[in-house]
């Protein structure tokens, strides 16, 4: 006790100095956070804008179509597959079928290669606000044989609403699949590959038109939250009744976008550790003139008998108890900012608007407010902190008492 | 049985090049009780001496035995101990804690030595009260005059009622008046307290009042000369 009212009345015999080591500490910790918070909130609106209209946030498959991504490895799986699923896996919300498979379509001229994709509207909607990205026409009205093509697709093939799309190619286990579609809507995919190719028709259809009734190539898993996604296809994997199914996460389907996330958090690592430097020679400059400035001290507390491994506590707890100061505060400070920017994201101007909005996105800078950043910056500045806290720890280890107490 | 004694004490500088004899072969003993002055020009190695009863410094041959242990033979923790326990120290600048109240600053040694908090207060405020800074206990070190800084500093170093007290100059910087109360101070305190006294000093005032006077020149004994 002693020695913590020691440390504490010596942190204020100073005022200045401990307010300006603090206030180090604090912005660090704000400016990590503000930074991390812009560098998350960016890659997770990336990974959003990917994830939700390609492979989802969790993803279960036939155990063989990982590594030959064809119709013939579809799953069975129909609407009391689905919803035993749901049953089986509390964390998932809903799931969300897709039948996919290439083939060829033809308008009144000209043919291209397109992504056949059968979908449940329903589900697909609610994952991904697909309906918004419809320009033109209805997303199925209930009649038969009805498609909604991409703008690109209906471009290049001339058709506009109401006409006839021909499909030809091959569908479950070399079956003939062809049929003739009403083109009933038209979607902007944010995707501009997809703009170009995509067809979208009623998973039943789709079925219907492949020869593969109750049959998807994947189901999209869609947790109650979506973070929990890994702990979704953890459960599903080690459970024996899907043992002929496997569940991957958009980690593992998306390894390109991983990369770009990874490659996009070392530039932002670099300036962090740029900050932390600077930051650390700040508080670095402080700790050293306290600790210069007291040798005398140290000196005459060793002459009378104070131990050098108490002399080193009482500085250890100057340092600790300034550094953890500025931790919370800077926590403190950086919550009602990020809080701020996370209802106000920062717009990045008129031009990039429209481009941005044409690959479904918004243009504005987002910022997370994921709490893991929070403790994991925070530690790591204090961890600097507490690293230059060595320096006088050290110092009173090896000061020379006769020479400390003449000075 | 002496409190201290040093036999063929030497402490030697740059002795493999140009030696310098800060203390040369110096063998002496001090009773308890005693009240002795250690005295001698600048560069005399008074201060040295003290350094080396005290266990702040090693000698470089002989040996040092305070209060029946060698010291010279000790780890420098256990020197560290050694002096909390046995010694006290009274320096030329007072060097107390600033942040500390000089009750707070009284109290240092006995709670480093982790005594009960009622054995402190009884013996740090009946010592403050002696010393008269019986109303200033809660004065920081800035609040106190000199002397009144110097009369804090005794209390600290005679609290934990120690063996003897190591004090190197101690009124260099008071006036004439509050280094005279504070000799009076330390003179009835060795002889309520029973406890020895050693000084370095140039002060002819505090030369006057000690029971004992050593002389050294050049870091050798010159002369002891005991008063009646």
């Amino acid at each position: 006790m002693m020695l913590f009212k020691l440390a504490w009345r010596n942190l204020w015999r100073s005022k200045r100095r401990t307010w300006i080591t603090i206030s180090s500490v604090l912005f660090a910790v704000l400016l990590a956070l503000f930074l991390e918070s812009m560098d998350r909130g960016s890659q997770e609106v990336m990974v959003q804008n990917v994830v939700r209209y390609s492979t989802g946030y969790a993803q279960l498959q036939d155990t063989l179509y990982f590594d030959e991504q064809h119709i013939d490895n579809a799953m069975l799986c129909d609407e009391d597959c689905r919803e035993k699923i749901l049953r089986d896996f509390p964390d998932i919300a809903y799931t969300v079928p897709r039948l996919e498979s290439v083939a060829l379509a033809a308008g009144e001229e000209k043919t291209r290669v397109a992504f056949i994709t059968g979908i449940d509207f329903e589900a697909e909607h609610r994952f991904n606000d697909i309906g918004e990205r419809l320009r033109e026409g209805d997303f199925f009205t209930g009649g038969e044989d009805e498609v909604v093509i991409g703008k690109g697709l209906a471009r290049n093939l001339d058709l506009k609403i109401g006409d006839s799309l021909v499909v030809f190619g091959q569908g479950f286990q070399g079956a003939m699949a062809a049929g003739k579609f009403v083109v009933v809507g038209l979607v902007q995919h944010p995707v501009p590959d997809l703009n170009e190719r995509i067809v979208f028709m009623p998973l039943h259809q789709a079925q219907w038109l492949f020869d593969a009734f109750d049959r998807v190539n994947h189901l999209k898993l869609v947790p109650h939250r979506l973070r929990h996604h890994q702990r979704v296809v953890d459960a599903i994997n080690a459970n024996p009744d899907y043992q002929a199914l496997q569940a991957y996460t958009w980690e593992e389907l998306q390894p390109e976008l991983v990369q770009t996330i990874e490659f996009d958090q070392a530039g932002t690592l670099m300036f962090l550790l740029i900050l932390y430097v600077v930051i650390g020679f700040g508080i670095f400059g402080t700790v050293l003139t306290m600790t210069l400035e007291r040798e005398k001290e140290f000196g005459v507390l060793i002459s009378v008998g104070m131990q050098r491994r108490k002399l080193a506590q009482v500085v250890f707890t100057e340092t600790l108890i300034m550094n953890f100061m500025g931790v919370l505060l800077g926590i403190a400070a950086a919550i009602p900012v990020l809080l701020y920017f996370y209802y106000n994201p920062i717009p990045l101007g008129e031009g990039m608007e429209d481009m941005m909005a044409e690959y479904g996105m918004e243009a504005v800078l987002r910022f997370s407010l994921d709490p893991q950043f929070f403790y994991q910056q925070a530690i790591i500045v204090f961890g600097i902190s507490m690293a230059i806290v060595a320096y006088p720890v050290i110092r009173v280890f090896r000061l020379d008492v006769l020479k400390a107490a003449r000075k | 049985m002496p409190v201290i004694e040093t036999n063929g004490l030497y402490k030697i500088y740059n002795e493999d090049t140009v030696p310098v004899y800060a203390v040369n072969n110096i063998s002496i003993q001090f009773d308890p009780k005693e009240f002795t002055c250690v005295i001698g020009p600048s560069g005399s190695g008074k201060s040295t001496l003290l350094n080396l009863i005290g266990g702040l410094d090693t000698p470089s041959r002989g040996t040092v035995t305070v209060a029946g242990q060698r010291i010279e033979t000790m780890s420098e923790s256990e020197r560290i101990r050694f002096r909390l326990e046995h010694i006290g120290f009274v320096f030329q600048h007072y060097n107390l804690i600033p942040v500390l109240t000089a009750y707070e600053n009284a109290a240092f040694i006995m709670q480093l030595q982790a005594r009960p908090e009622e054995e402190i207060r009884e013996r740090v405020t009946g010592l403050l009260e002696q010393v008269g800074l019986g109303g200033r206990f809660n004065s920081r070190p800035s609040e106190l005059s000199g002397g009144e800084q110097q009369r804090v500093a005794v209390v600290r170093a005679l609290a934990s009622k120690p063996d003897f007290i190591l004090a190197d100059e101690p009124t260099a910087n008071l006036d004439t008046k509050a280094a005279f109360n504070l000799l009076d101070m330390m003179k009835q305190l060795n002889e309520d307290e029973g406890i020895t006294f050693l000084f370095s000093t140039h002060d002819q005032r505090v030369i006057e009042r000690a029971g004992r006077v050593v002389t050294l020149v050049d870091g050798a004994l010159h002369s002891d000369e005991r008063k009646s």
